[in-house]
């Protein structure tokens, strides 16, 4: 199931963060830019009569970008990281196959903003049909 | 089996037609009717050593019990719910537990509550309670 979900976040990203760049499963390779994405936890709801295809997920994301002429490599990861959340708050509809019922961002990482980290990392809680 | 059957796979049926249908999106949180006897109090002033003495009242009660449902009106379990509560007659339901041959419980019940619900977080739901009338058949 996460296959579907990854794949169409993947997708979604893509079309709605131009500034996102690629994505990696995992991590983002060392010395290139970009955003990784992890699943924590992808759990079908059930009822007494079995599975209901309501799916309720938990995806890490982890951001890495550089620096450009104008901006320090932390301040472009967390503009990239804002956009991404932007974009991914209160969505509901279509993320590749899967249909989004719920969406909600959720910073792991704060300590990320107050040290100028160049890289940022947040959740995903998705609720999903398939 | 007796005192090892798993708690997932309860069944709560309704009338659809004329045929008892297992009632789809039967969701964690559901109950089973409590079935109740009326003992009355008969305490006489001389009671031995003032312990409380108690009489049957004859009366028994198959008590009203709530189910939740992942509700879809679409479902026709569920239009027959609401069309169960629309009415003013009974309609014959049943539980069955869990392992589906342990313990079936048939009554005739009337719809007394459809609570809609929706968590921003989770599903869309309805709370139905079911209020049984009269003698079940247990088998």
């Amino acid at each position: 199931m996460s296959k579907v979900l990854l794949s169409g976040l993947v997708t979604y990203i893509a079309a709605n963060v131009a500034s996102a760049g690629n994505a990696y499963p995992q991590e983002v390779p060392q010395g290139v830019a970009g955003w990784a994405y992890s699943v924590v936890s992808d759990k079908q709801d059930l009822g007494h009569g079995g599975g209901l295809n309501f799916y309720k997920a938990r995806i890490q994301v982890d951001l890495q970008y550089d620096a450009t002429s104008s901006k320090s490599a932390a301040m472009v990861t967390h503009e990239v990281a804002d956009a991404m959340r932007a974009a991914l708050d209160g969505y509901k509809g279509a993320m590749g196959s899967a249909t989004v019922r719920f969406c909600q961002t959720e910073i792991t990482d704060d300590w990320a903003a107050t040290s100028e980290s160049p890289s940022v990392r947040f959740d995903i809680l998705i609720n999903y049909k398939l | 089996m007796a005192g090892t059957e798993g708690g997932m796979g309860l069944a709560v049926k309704i009338t659809v037609g004329t045929m008892l249908t297992a009632m789809t999106y039967l969701l964690e949180g559901s109950e089973l009717p409590k079935m109740k006897a009326f003992i009355a109090e008969a305490t006489p002033h001389n009671a031995t050593g003032g312990w409380t003495k108690r009489v049957h009242s004859g009366k028994r009660s198959l008590e009203p019990f709530k189910v939740i449902l992942g509700w879809d009106s679409d479902e026709v379990t569920h239009a027959a719910v609401q069309t169960a509560f629309d009415s003013d007659s009974s309609v014959n339901m049943s539980v069955i537990s869990p392992d589906g041959t342990d313990e079936t419980i048939a009554f005739a019940a009337f719809i007394e509550e459809i609570a809609r619900m929706t968590s921003q977080e989770d599903k869309y739901t309805a709370e139905v309670m079911i209020t049984p009338t009269g003698k079940p058949t247990i088998t």
